[in-house]
């Protein structure tokens, strides 16, 4: 059965395309209407739906595919998207609401994308409504960062392209699906490794999201990220070193969240981290693997951007964003206290919480695969998870801080950031609601023994880390050296090497090369002439050694006399003598290739 | 019946004209202009009538006296040379009108009968050459050209002129000599003249080393007549000393017609074939031809004499059809044989152009032509085209007959010759901006300010020719289809292939 569906991306990419024409009260309604639009039609699909546009002649674009496996992203990118929305009613610029409605249409484009150009350009309308986001930050820093984003997204996406068009050149087949192990694979993980912030590609997360507007973030960590996981199950699930990228990311996300002192730079963090488990999960490739994977991106969606709406309203409310100098706020924002409670709570894997019905899903794949270290780098990831939202929600609500002055964040963000937390409740309690549209079928009990019993060992194990070391996570300003320090400081020493060693040598060439044509100028003048002063030349200081003194000296005479007269503007060419000379010799060189050959 | 007796009359016409100028000049010297006028502007008609008869029909062959060949002497026309012929002949009709002004200012008024005479004894010489299916009648005609090129160029007012036409006089006969021994070599294994019967009996022959001596002397002997690099030393006192009108003549016509006995005994009486497996010459040419256009160009760039700077120019140009003709690619040929009517066109309009800056103001150096366009505007804008059409700026020809030299090159798999012409399109611009740069962007030295104040714009007979050929230079590069419907035929015929 295949029915015609309108994509839901193309209903927010045309809503977007509306709302400049609309005034600012219209649009407060106008945008989450969009939004609610492009959720009912989602909600609306069911697998098998196509939407083929034939663009040019033999190459038809597919809109819309629908599986299972896009679906269940499909839904939450919708949600996710009306949720943050909501939240961003109060932002009310034109320019940061069509980049928020292109950001979730495009994303929805990716998810539900039947063939790879398409998935191209929505992948990079992505990158671009992004940026527009971030720089909407409006700050020095945000455009800055902004720019850095472009520059490793572009490198994404040329990536990107070179794989599909080595893939399609190949196979002739342009379909969305899973790409050969070769050349075009390993671009293909290089452009998904940018969006999906593998380690060493991820500087750009918690380099920009940060800098970006307060509900711009949360629309930010929604997509990005995990349309790349999206794209990595889709097309390469099952690569060994694919799942210890994974593992990789959470170690380095938690320890590097654990540093951090900005509250959206350590959320940022835990996006890589949290991103890691779903790698992991894609990278071990069983069936509970890639649930797991896709229940996690579900999961994190909800808790992630309820964190970074906590973390906005904070900033919003304070104007502080440094751990170091909140606190105390748990009295004068209380719902948010609670909803950033039961965020971290769900990011933490604690029972009851949406985290953990995903988690486990992956420890217990990472098991099965007798992935033994893997294994215990996620669960050490979730001791490090823990603490750094205890550290978070400690020193953000609880630690004293009495020069503090905030209310409670304004009524639209509180709506969604409490439907958010009630997500996170309500499918930590009742897993089967996230299980039964999960790509594959599941049997997997979230509340067994022995995750519980994990669940405990983490719990208690970073407990103990807290007693013995509290000092440790007291939050300090201070830069922690990174990746992008490195790149930054090759890219200054690239710059360098341009304006300084370089240009000295470019100044050396281009004098040398000024007097190779001065000559070249000067012998051409009058070549014979020229050829004759050069000949003389070198037979002067010959001829004075060993010619007799009067012969010498009339060598040098006729050489002075050719130097004073030349270039002898209009001295005639002596053509003859030389000519003949020159016929002579053109002759002896033809007729030895030609009688040489044989 | 006179039909019938048109390839003939194309050469036979001129000769009668020249004597009848001769003659005429003795009674009154006014009347030779006239002479020569109609005399070429009725060939031009026959040559177009001639071409298009051939692009119907197919070649045309005349016997002469009735002896059939190969015993007889037979003219034969085909697209090759129905083009040359009408490009040529377009081109003296163009001079002879320039020349009626131009000329008196450069020499002496008693000289104008001799002048007009000896010009239309080199215009029956040429057109005998491109007419001519006969080998030895080639080389009379040959000799028929240069001798009267060489009294033209002596013709000038300057006592240099005698020097350099001596110059050419030796070069051009010991290039006559190296031509002679060749059709004598051919003759000795073959024994016939006939260019086409040539083509039938060389073939076996291509091993024996008196056919391949044959094709050396040619090669030599043409690349002295096309002042291919480096034997070009002739050619620039040559142009720089003769009268504007008769510079003209030189660049335009008789430089074309070697390139033309040059296609003619590589393709016609030689075989592809032979020139590009069996020996291995060609090469050298190439690779000499891309000297030429190098070298010209450099060597132009340090002129300070505005027609020395043309003259070298004009290496550098022979040296792109030289090298369309010796890469021996169809689309080269193509390229290299369309370079004929652009070259002819591009630089007939910037010698006619340089005599018209010395007819108004005297002035030879480029350095003087401060300021000049000012007070000569439509000649300074001529200037203008033909000079980006020597770069190869589009829509102009220059650029078409690059573009498909460089095609060809880059078809045979020779990509340095790519380069080269690149380079030398950056050199031309480099040459030709200055010029444009002191005509257009400098203020008058004080020692010309008065002959650049002075000066206008040519007179009519003088303009219009400078006009039609920069027009033309516009038109021939837009509507470029039309000189290929006449070329590819011809090359798809020796060459096969597009």
């Amino acid at each position: 059965m295949t029915d015609v569906m309108i994509p839901p991306a193309l209903i927010l990419i045309a809503g977007a395309l509306l709302v400049p024409f609309l005034n600012g009260r219209v649009r407060k309604i106008y945008v989450p209407a969009v939004s609610l639009a492009a959720l009912g039609a989602t909600l609306l699909l069911a697998p098998g739906m196509v939407c083929n546009l034939t663009i040019l002649h033999g190459y038809t674009a597919s809109l819309l595919r629908v599986d299972t496996l896009s679906l269940v992203v499909g839904y939450i990118f919708a949600f996710a998207g009306l949720l943050a929305l909501i939240y961003a009613r109060d932002e009310d610029r034109a320019g940061h609401q069509v980049a928020s409605l292109l950001q979730i249409g495009s994303g929805l484009g990716i998810v539900f994308a039947g063939d790879f150009y398409t998935l191209f350009v929505f992948w990079e309308l992505l990158a671009v409504s992004s940026v527009l986001l971030i720089w909407y930050g409006a700050s020095p820093e945000s455009r800055n960062a902004g720019l850095r984003y472009i520059l490793l997204h572009i490198f994404g996406g040329g990536c990107l392209l070179g794989a599909i068009v080595i893939t399609v050149g190949a196979t002739g087949n342009y379909l969305v699906g899973p790409v050969e192990p070769g050349t075009s694979l390993l671009l293909l993980l290089l452009a998904i490794g940018v969006n999906a912030a593998f380690i060493a590609l991820h500087v750009w997360l918690p380099d920009s999201y940060p800098r970006s507007t307060v509900p711009g973030a949360v629309i930010l960590c929604i997509f990005t990220t995990k349309a790349a996981i999206y794209l990595l199950a889709r097309t390469s699930p099952g690569a060994e070193g694919v799942a210890y990228m994974g593992g990789l990311m959470v170690i380095y996300g938690v320890v590097f969240a654990l540093l951090q002192n900005d509250v959206r730079k350590l959320l940022s963090y835990h996006i890589v981290s949290q991103v890691g488990y779903m790698v992991a999960a894609v990278g071990i490739g069983t069936a509970l693997a890639v649930n797991g994977g896709i229940a996690h991106l579900f999961n994190h969606i909800l808790y992630k951007s309820l964190l970074f709406m906590c973390m906005g309203a904070v900033i919003a409310q304070t104007g502080r964003s440094n751990l170091s100098e909140l606190g105390g706020l748990a009295r004068k924002m209380p719902i948010t206290l609670v909803t950033c409670v039961i965020a971290a709570a769900a990011i933490s894997g604690i029972p009851g919480f949406n985290g953990f019905i995903s988690k486990g899903m992956i420890i217990s794949a990472a098991a099965e695969a007798h992935l033994s270290v893997l294994e215990i780098v996620l669960i050490v990831g979730s001791v490090g998870t823990l603490l750094s939202f205890a550290k978070l929600t400690y020193y953000a609500f609880f630690a004293k801080n009495d020069g503090i002055v905030a209310k409670e964040a304004p009524l639209p963000m509180l709506v969604a950031m409490v439907i958010a937390a009630a997500c996170c409740i309500l499918y930590g309690l009742f897993p089967g609601l996230l299980y039964t549209i999960l790509p594959y079928p599941v049997e997997y009990h979230a509340f067994g023994l022995s995750h519980l019993a994990e669940s405990a060992l983490v719990m208690v194990a970073a407990g103990i880390i807290l007693f013995l070391a509290w000092r440790l996570f007291v939050p300090k300003d201070k830069n922690v050296p990174e990746f992008m320090e490195l790149y930054r400081t090759c890219g200054n020493g690239f710059v360098w090497f341009c304006t300084g060693p370089l240009a000295r040598l470019a100044v050396a060439l281009t004098s040398a090369q000024d007097r190779v044509i001065e000559g070249l100028a000067w012998f051409v003048k009058n070549p014979v002439v020229a050829s004759q002063i050069l000949f003389l030349t070198c037979i002067e200081p010959i001829a004075r050694r060993l010619l007799p003194r009067v012969r010498a000296t009339a060598v040098t005479k006729e050489l002075e006399a050719k130097m004073e007269a030349y270039p002898g503007d209009h001295e005639l060419i002596q053509g003859s003598g030389y000519g003949l000379f020159l016929v002579s010799l053109l002759l002896l060189v033809y007729f030895l290739i030609v009688f040489l050959n044989y | 019946m006179i039909a019938d007796h048109l390839p003939v009359l194309v050469v036979v016409l001129p000769l009668v004209g020249a004597v009848a100028t001769l003659l005429a000049g003795w009674a009154d010297r006014r009347l030779c202009f006239p002479i020569a006028m109609a005399t070429t502007v009725i060939q031009f008609c026959i040559s177009l009538v001639l071409l298009s008869q051939v692009m119907q029909t197919g070649p045309l062959h005349y016997n002469l006296g009735n002896w059939l060949p190969p015993w007889g002497i037979e003219y034969v026309i085909d697209q090759l040379n129905g083009f040359v012929l009408a490009v040529i002949l377009f081109l003296c009709v163009l001079s002879c009108l320039y020349a009626n002004r131009s000329i008196l200012s450069e020499i002496d008024e008693k000289k104008i009968p001799a002048f007009y005479t000896v010009l239309l004894l080199l215009v029956t010489g040429v057109c005998g050459i491109a007419v001519t299916g006969d080998l030895f009648n080639l080389y009379v005609f040959l000799e028929i050209s240069s001798l009267a090129a060489y009294a033209l160029v002596a013709i000038g007012r300057e006592k240099r002129a005698l020097i350099s036409s001596f110059t050419y006089l030796v070069m051009g006969s010991v290039s006559a000599c190296f031509i002679l021994l060749g059709i004598g070599h051919l003759y000795i294994v073959t024994g016939t003249l006939n260019m086409a019967d040539l083509a039938r009996v060389l073939p076996p022959l291509y091993g024996s080393t008196v056919v391949q001596t044959a094709f050396i002397f040619f090669i030599i002997g043409l690349s002295i007549k096309t002042a291919l690099f480096p034997l070009h030393l002739w050619l620039p006192d040559a142009y720089r000393y003769s009268p504007s009108a008769v510079t003209v003549l030189l660049s335009t016509i008789v430089s074309k017609i070697g390139v033309y006995a040059l296609i003619r005994i590589l393709f016609s009486v030689f075989t592809p074939s032979f020139i590009i497996i069996d020996i291995p010459v060609m090469e050298v040419f190439c690779w000499l031809a891309a000297a030429a256009i190098i070298g010209g160009s450099v060597i132009a760039i340090a002129q300070t004499d505005l027609k020395r700077m043309l003259a070298y120019s004009s290496v550098s140009q022979m040296g792109y059809i030289l090298l369309g003709i010796g890469i021996a690619d169809s689309i080269a040929v193509t390229g290299g044989i369309l370079h004929i009517l652009n070259h002819a066109v591009m630089k007939g309009c910037l010698f006619m152009i340089a005599g018209a800056f010395i007819y108004t103001s005297g002035i030879r150096s480029i350095e003087d032509l401060r300021g000049i366009a000012r007070t000569m505007p439509l000649t300074a804008a001529a200037f203008v085209i033909a000079a980006a059409s020597m770069i190869g700026i589009p829509p102009t020809v220059g650029f078409m007959s690059k573009w498909f030299i460089a095609l060809g090159a880059l078809e045979s798999g020779q990509w340095i010759f790519v380069l080269v012409i690149l380079a030398s399109s950056l050199l031309t611009a480099v040459y030709f901006w200055k010029v444009i740069e002191y005509m257009y962007f400098r203020e008058p030295v004080p020692a010309c300010g008065e002959a650049i104040t002075s000066a206008r714009d040519p007179p009519a007979g003088m303009l219009a020719p400078i006009l039609v050929l920069a027009a033309a230079c516009v038109l021939f590069g837009i509507f470029v289809s039309i000189p290929l419907e006449i070329i590819v035929p011809f090359v798809t015929g020796i060459l096969g292939g597009t």
